[in-house]
């Protein structure tokens, strides 16, 4: 089964996919799908995308009616991608050489350009499950792509607090943060001429970490050159602080927010990355229950300056 | 100007209560909404403005906005659109369809107002978004390159070609004699047409149909049908910017005649005889200063441009921008059906 279903007490569509029970969790480097050689990739490689064997969307999605007015069913047009950033099984993020994050990048790009251009996508969300903590069920370094067709919840809430801060303030939310974060510096964890990675004033997450883009841009293939370079580099220094955090494998969900592009309002909303990882301390971690899977409201037992700081103390070799 | 023969600032003021309308004010585009319903009157007055001091576009199916000062009366939803003119005025006449929308915006240039009008209506009045395609004639048509991205557009009288590039797969569009051939070509398979007029109950039943109008205002066309063909060759580069902005609410599409086919494809008009080549949602048009517009896309290499436009002047200025990491990409399709994009190092 493969359907969306209305659900009137939150005006929120729910994807219902019984493909994506069928994928496999955790297979060992001798079984994994997604190394050369692999049930996925038989052929060398560098970089690829390619669709979800077991996907949340479809292209061309089955049929579907709905039960009654009530009972609304819209068939589940989208796409979801595999992202894999390297035909290498046992690095990550943190350990791959930045010319090959620099090339993630461009096919982070070419991937939005060409899923936007698709008549029913809506929306195109870049993330990445990184440790078992969050979900990841291969190890091999990937990321995933959802190509949406209606603008998911939690997009709207961003789209529609940039548009009110607009309509109040005549400026961009992200704009006037980052400008007042580097100059007080405080929440700062790491700074480049382009970007700026920090631990929000507003985190949900202990160790949350957003990274912005100084310029007012609405996507990943608006940055020029030198700016998707730079986001390399942010996205090789947080993940690699993690690491060094407490000497083991950091997970995190790392999220690409960009505008939806089709809305004639998609000038108003800036580019930024979130990461959202699980951990509150070493072998501690902050679970989504109740009150934030129930209300959205967070309660982060983390002080944001003081996770900044812990960050910014971890060392790593500048690349 | 006058609205509905009401002075337009009274619009701003108290609400105006009238039967035959109704009215939403929208604070954060500065901008008010008057709503009207099908009536089964002959078509009425809904502006009237001074011909000396009000700005509109010079081809006349874009005379769907009318500018005076810092106030813009725009409208969308109405038939039987006339425009008379005369020494001193103009006035403009329609008769609501179903629905129909006037709305009144203020604000600071024409780019502003026109961004804000487009907004509002796409917006507040649920005007859905369109995506511009190409139209390609044969000669221009390639199998390999197009097949998937744009229709080969053949004429009525060409039944045995329409076929035999269906059969290969070919998306074809068919330019309509009339109405009475669209059933012969829906049932052999074509999907899109070329008209000279609409009629809505045609939407209902053929649901799956992309409906490109050759003559009609913009404000009959809009979520009405999928595109409108248009003459823009008398347009000078500030109109093209200007009417770019319609593109994403209804594709205006032109043939390349006095603008180069690139400037076009950027701002996101439909191709008519020629291939586009950008995704225009990317693109993004500013004032930069009284006399300039400035245009920021991704170029179909991935990497973003700028292109001003200084209105005095009669030729774009183009800056690109080189990417230091290039990638070739390989797009295979899985015997499931699945498509894999594999990318390496290198130019494609």
């Amino acid at each position: 089964m493969l359907e969306l279903r209305y659900n009137p007490l939150t005006d929120e569509w729910i994807i219902v996919s019984a493909e994506t029970q069928k994928r496999p969790v955790q297979p060992s480097q001798q079984s994994c799908p997604i190394c050369v050689g692999g049930v996925e990739l038989p052929e060398e490689y560098d970089l690829v995308s390619f669709e979800n064997r077991f996907p949340a969307l479809k292209r061309n999605p089955p049929q579907v009616s709905s039960e009654s007015d009530i009972f609304m069913k819209e068939r589940s047009f989208g796409i979801c991608e595999v992202v894999v950033y390297t035909s290498k099984h046992d690095v990550a993020l943190p350990g791959m050489p930045l010319r090959q994050i620099e090339k993630l990048v461009e096919m982070w790009v070419d991937r939005t350009v060409e899923l936007f251009s698709h008549e029913f996508v809506e929306y195109v969300f870049i993330f990445e499950n990184r440790g078992k903590e969050v979900g990841a069920s291969l190890s091999h370094p990937h990321g995933q792509i959802y190509a949406f067709p209606f603008l998911p919840k939690r997009i709207l809430a961003k789209v529609e607090a940039f548009s009110k801060w607009h309509a109040q303030r005549g400026s961009c939310p992200v704009c006037d943060v980052v400008a007042e974060e580097v100059k007080i510096k405080k929440r700062v964890v790491f700074e480049t001429g382009s970007f700026v990675s920090l631990v929000p004033f507003y985190a949900r997450f202990p160790f949350e970490v957003h990274v912005y883009p100084k310029r007012h841009v609405t996507s990943l293939p608006e940055l020029t050159s030198q700016e998707r370079a730079e986001l390399a580099k942010h996205l090789k220094i947080i993940t690699l602080k993690y690491d060094g955090l407490y000497g083991q494998e950091f997970p995190y969900m790392m999220m690409f927010f960009q505008a939806p592009m089709k809305r004639l309002d998609a000038e108003l909303f800036h580019l930024h990355v979130e990461f959202n990882p699980p951990k509150r301390d070493k072998d501690k971690i902050k679970w989504m229950a109740s009150v934030e899977t129930g209300t959205w409201a967070f309660i982060n037992p983390m002080v944001p300056e003081q996770a900044a700081e812990m960050l910014r103390k971890v060392e790593v070799n500048e690349l | 100007m006058k609205v509905l023969d009401n002075e337009v600032s009274k619009f701003f003021e108290n609400p105006l209560q009238d039967a035959g309308f109704s009215l939403k004010k929208i604070d954060s585009k500065n901008a008010v909404v008057v709503k009207l319903r099908r009536s089964d009157e002959k078509p009425f007055e809904i502006l009237r403005c001074n011909r000396i001091s009000c700005w509109s576009f010079s081809e006349r199916s874009l005379k769907h906005v009318f500018m005076e000062n810092d106030t813009l009366v725009g409208f969308a939803g109405f038939e039987e659109v006339r425009i008379e003119e005369d020494a001193e005025q103009v006035a403009v006449f329609a008769k609501p369809l179903v629905e129909a929308f006037i709305v009144i915006v203020r604000g600071p240039d024409k780019l502003n107002m026109l961004k804000a009008f487009y907004e509002v209506l796409w917006n507040e009045c649920n005007f859905p978004t369109k995506i511009p395609k190409s139209l390609l004639m044969e000669d221009s048509f390639d199998e390999t390159l197009d097949r998937r991205s744009a229709f080969l557009l053949l004429s009525s009288n060409e039944e045995d070609e329409v076929k035999r590039y269906l059969k290969k797969g070919v998306r074809v569009a068919v330019k309509l004699e009339s109405w009475g051939e669209l059933q012969r070509f829906y049932n052999v398979g074509v999907r899109c047409f070329l008209l000279n007029d609409f009629k809505d109950e045609y939407r209902e039943r053929y649901a799956d149909c992309f409906f490109i109008l050759q003559k009609a205002n913009v404000a009959s066309a809009l979520a009405r049908v999928d595109g409108l063909i248009v003459n823009v060759k008398e347009f000078s580069l500030e109109e093209i910017v200007l009417a770019s902005l319609v593109n994403r609410l209804l594709p205006l599409y032109v043939s390349v005649e006095r603008f180069d086919s690139k400037l076009l494809d950027v701002l996101g008009f439909g191709a008519f005889g020629w291939r586009r080549c950008t995704n225009s949602i990317f693109t993004r048009i500013e004032r930069e200063r009284e006399r300039i517009y400035e245009i920021s896309y991704v170029s179909e290499s991935n990497v973003p441009g700028r292109v001003w436009i200084d209105v005095s002047k009669d030729s774009p200025e183009w800056f690109f921008e080189q990417s230091e990491t290039r990638l070739r990409k390989q797009t295979v399709e899985r015997e499931d059906g699945r498509y894999f994009h594999f990318y390496r190092e290198g130019v494609s």
